[in-house]
C-alpha cells in the first residue's frame, strides 16, 4: 500500500457507496461470482491491510484475506446493503476471522514479539537504517499497545492513523455518529498515554 | 472529554502534519492550554506517523494469489455449468488485470482433493460396511424377494474360490443343499411360487454340479444327493396335501418330480476314491457287464433306483470272490477282472469290489431292461479287452447278456490280457 492507493481509498470510501458498487453487491447477493470478484478487487486491499495490521505476516495476512472474502461469499446471502457498508461487513468478518485464527493457533500470533515481528517483515520496505531501528521499534510497541485496545478503539485508531479516515467517514463505517467516534478515540488515546511508555510519547530528547 | 481541547487537539495536529506549525510553536500558539492538550498532539502525531510507517513498510498484497485460493474454495460449492470456466469464460475470471496474474499462479486444490487416499479410504470402508448391511439382510431373503438374486451371488461366492471343476461341482451341490432348504420352508408355508422358483435354482446347480464333474458324481456326492432326493420326495409328500387346496400346486409340484426323477437317473460315479489296487481293477472291468444291462449312455455309471436310495452299496461286499464261481464265464482263476464282469450278469451280487462298482450291481436288478444287448459293449471298451465278449452277449438277450459270453472267457482266463485293460481304464479315469 502506498500513500496514492491509500488516498484512494479514502478518496473511494469518502464517495460513498457509488451506484456501480450497489450494483455489484446486489448483483453478488444473487450469486454472481463476478460480481464479487469486482467487489474484491475493489476492497480486497483494505481488507488486507486490516488483516495485517494485526497479523503483521504476509503470508498469515493473504491466508486470512482470502478466508475473510470466502466467508463473505458463503454469507452474503444475509448480507444487507441499506444497513452497513460493504466494506464494514468485510471488517468485521476480518475481525472474527482473526480473532478464531489467533485462537486455533493458540501462539502470540497477533502479539508478535517485536524483533520477530521484524524479522518476518519485508525489510526492504522499512528501507531503515541504523538511525530508524529505534523508531521502528516504538511503532512496534505502539501497535502492541493498540491491538490490546478493546475492539471497537482498535478500530477507530486503525482507521483513524492507518487508513486516514475523518471523524465523520469512520462514524459511517462504524455505523456510529460523529461524537461517539470522537469519545471512543479520546478513551483510546488516555489508555494509550497509561499504557505506553513516556519515551514513546515524548520521544527520548524531551 | 471537553469538546474545545478536542478540537485544539484536532487543530494543533493539523497544522503540524501539514507543516504549517511545530511543536514549538503550538507551545507558543496554544499557551496555557498546550501542557493539557500535548499528550495527546503528540500521541496523534506518533500514531498517524506509526500508521504511515506500517502501510508504508507493508508489502502489497498478491490478490492473484487469494483470488486463486477463493476460487478454488468455492468452486465445487457453484453447479457445474457455473464451475466449467471454459464454458462460461466470464465467471470465475478474475477481472482482467488480476486474471492475467492468476494464470501463472498454481491453483490450491481444496481439502478433498488434496487428500485422494483419505476419500478413497472413506470410500472404501463405506462400501464394505455398506456390504456387510445388505449382505447380512440379504442372508433372510427368500425366493422372489427382492435381494434374494444378491443372496444367490452370496451363496454361490465359494465358486470364485473353487479351483478344480470338482471342488466347483462341490461348491455347486452346497449351493442346491440351500435351495433345497428353501424348498422345504416354502412348501411347509405353501409359498407354491416360491416353491418354484427355488426348484428352479436347485435344478440349475445341480446340472452345473454335474456337468462339473464331466457327467459324473462320487461316491459321497452322491450319496448326498441320494439324501437330498429323498427330502424332496418328501417335500412332494407336503405339496401333494397343500394341493388339496389350490390348484396353483400343480406346477411346482411337477416341477419338483420331475427333479426327482432327474436326481435318480444321476449317474453316480464308480469308484475311484475307496477301491484299491487289485479290487479296483476287478470293479473296473465288472462294470462293463452293467452297463449294458442298465443304460449305454452312461457306461459306468447306474442311475439311482428311484425307489430304494443305495441298494447299490449293498452288492459290493460280496462280490469279490464269489463271482469268479457264479459268473461261470470268466476265467475266475486268472485274474479277477474277467470273473467280476461276469460274476455281476449271472447272479445279482456278483459284482466283487466295494466300490462303485458295486453301485451299478444294483442297476443290473433292473436289468430286465437289458435289451440294451445291443452296444453294452461301450462300457466294457473301456475297462478291459476282454470286451470282445460282449457280442456274444446280445445272445443272451434278456439279462446280462455277458454271462452268455461265457464261453469266451476262456481269453480272459488268460489273464495276460493286460495288454486289454489298459485301453479302458484310462478312459475311464
Amino acid at each position: 500500500m502506498r500513500a496514492d492507493e491509500s488516498q484512494n481509498f479514502a478518496e473511494q470510501f469518502d464517495a460513498g457507496p457509488s451506484l456501480a458498487e450497489r450494483a455489484l453487491v446486489e448483483a453478488a447477493v444473487k450469486g454472481d461470482v463476478e460480481a464479487f470478484g469486482q467487489l474484491y478487487e475493489m476492497w480486497a486491499g483494505a481488507v488486507y491491510r486490516y488483516v495485517a495490521y494485526r497479523v503483521r505476516t504476509i503470508a498469515e495476512a493473504e491466508d486470512l484475506t482470502a478466508q475473510v472474502f470466502l466467508n463473505a461469499w458463503r454469507a452474503i446471502g444475509r448480507y444487507q446493503q441499506a444497513n452497513t457498508p460493504f466494506l464494514a461487513w468485510l471488517y468485521t468478518i476480518a475481525h472474527n476471522q482473526i480473532i478464531n485464527y489467533s485462537k486455533s493457533k493458540r501462539q502470540t500470533t497477533v502479539f508478535t514479539p517485536i524483533d520477530e515481528a521484524y524479522t518476518l517483515a519485508d525489510d526492504n520496505h522499512y528501507n531503515s537504517p541504523e538511525s530508524q531501528s529505534d523508531r521502528r521499534a516504538e511503532y512496534e510497541e505502539l501497535r502492541q499497545a493498540v491491538l490490546k485496545l478493546p475492539d471497537d478503539q482498535q478500530q477507530v485508531i486503525y482507521l483513524r492513523y492507518v487508513e486516514e479516515l475523518s471523524h465523520a467517514e469512520i462514524g459511517r463505517l462504524m455505523v456510529k455518529s460523529e461524537v461517539t467516534v470522537r469519545g471512543i478515540l479520546f478513551r483510546a488515546h488516555e489508555a494509550l498515554r497509561k499504557t505506553l511508555r513516556r519515551e514513546i510519547i515524548f520521544g527520548r530528547n524531551d | 472529554m471537553d469538546e474545545t481541547t478536542d478540537i485544539l487537539i484536532e487543530q494543533a495536529v493539523a497544522a503540524i502534519k501539514s507543516g504549517q506549525a511545530t511543536l514549538e510553536t503550538c507551545a507558543a500558539r496554544y499557551g496555557e492550554n498546550w501542557a493539557e492538550i500535548e499528550p495527546s498532539v503528540r500521541l496523534s502525531l506518533k500514531l498517524t506517523e506509526a500508521g504511515q510507517a506500517f502501510k508504508a513498510q507493508l508489502a502489497p498484497p498478491n490478490l492473484s494469489k487469494m483470488w486463486a485460493s477463493f476460487q478454488a474454495e468455492i468452486e465445487p460449492e457453484l453447479s457445474p455449468a457455473v464451475a466449467d470456466s471454459s464454458q462460461n469464460p466470464g465467471l470465475l475470471i478474475m477481472p482482467t488485470p488480476i486474471a492475467t496474474a492468476k494464470s501463472k499462479l498454481p491453483v490450491r486444490l481444496s481439502d478433498w482433493r488434496r487428500k485422494p487416499l483419505a476419500w478413497v479410504a472413506g470410500l472404501l470402508i463405506f462400501s464394505i460396511l455398506s456390504f456387510g448391511g445388505v449382505s447380512g439382510v440379504a442372508q433372510a431373503a427368500q425366493p422372489g424377494d427382492g435381494l434374494y438374486d444378491f443372496k444367490l451371488w452370496l451363496d454361490g461366492a465359494g465358486l470364485l474360490l473353487a479351483g478344480s471343476p470338482q471342488e466347483k461341482a462341490a461348491e455347486e451341490l452346497k449351493f442346491a443343499e440351500r435351495r433345497l432348504e428353501e424348498i422345504e420352508q416354502q412348501a411347509q408355508k405353501g409359498n407354491l411360487d416360491r416353491v418354484e422358483i427355488a426348484i428352479t435354482k436347485y435344478n440349475e446347480a445341480l446340472n452345473k454340479a454335474i456337468e462339473l464333474n464331466g457327467g459324473k458324481l462320487s461316491q459321497t456326492q452322491f450319496n448326498t444327493l441320494t439324501k437330498q432326493r429323498d427330502r424332496l420326495v418328501d417335500t412332494n409328500h407336503t405339496l401333494t396335501g397343500k394341493a388339496a387346496n389350490t390348484s396353483k400346486s400343480a406346477k411346482p409340484q411337477r416341477k419338483l418330480e420331475e427333479l426327482i426323477t432327474q436326481i435318480s437317473t444321476v449317474p453316480s460315479i464308480t469308484p475311484e476314491p475307496s477301491t484299491t489296487a487289485p479290487v479296483t481293477t476287478v470293479s473296473a472291468t465288472t462294470t462293463p457287464a452293467f452297463s449294458p444291462g442298465t443304460t449305454p449312455a452312461s457306461p459306468g455309471y447306474t442311475a439311482l433306483p428311484i425307489t430304494t436310495a443305495l441298494p447299490t452299496v449293498t452288492p459290493e461286499p460280496t462280490a469279490t470272490p464269489a463271482p469268479v464261481s457264479t459268473s461261470t464265464p470268466v476265467p475266475p482263476s486268472a485274474t479277477p477282472e474277467p470273473v467280476a464282469t461276469l460274476a455281476p450278469v449271472s447272479t445279482p451280487a456278483p459284482d466283487p469290489t466295494n466300490t462303485s462298482a458295486p453301485v451299478r450291481t444294483v442297476a443290473p436288478v433292473r436289468p430286465t431292461a437289458t435289451p440294451v444287448p445291443p452296444t453294452a459293449t461301450p462300457v466294457p471298451a473301456p475297462t478291459l479287452a476282454p470286451a470282445p465278449t460282449p457280442t456274444p452277449d446280445t445272445d443272451k438277450g434278456n439279462k446280462t447278456p455277458k454271462p452268455t459270453k461265457a464261453p469266451d472267457p476262456p481269453k480272459p482266463t488268460k489273464t495276460p490280457k493286460p495288454t486289454d485293460p489298459p485301453k479302458a481304464k484310462p478312459t475311464k479315469k
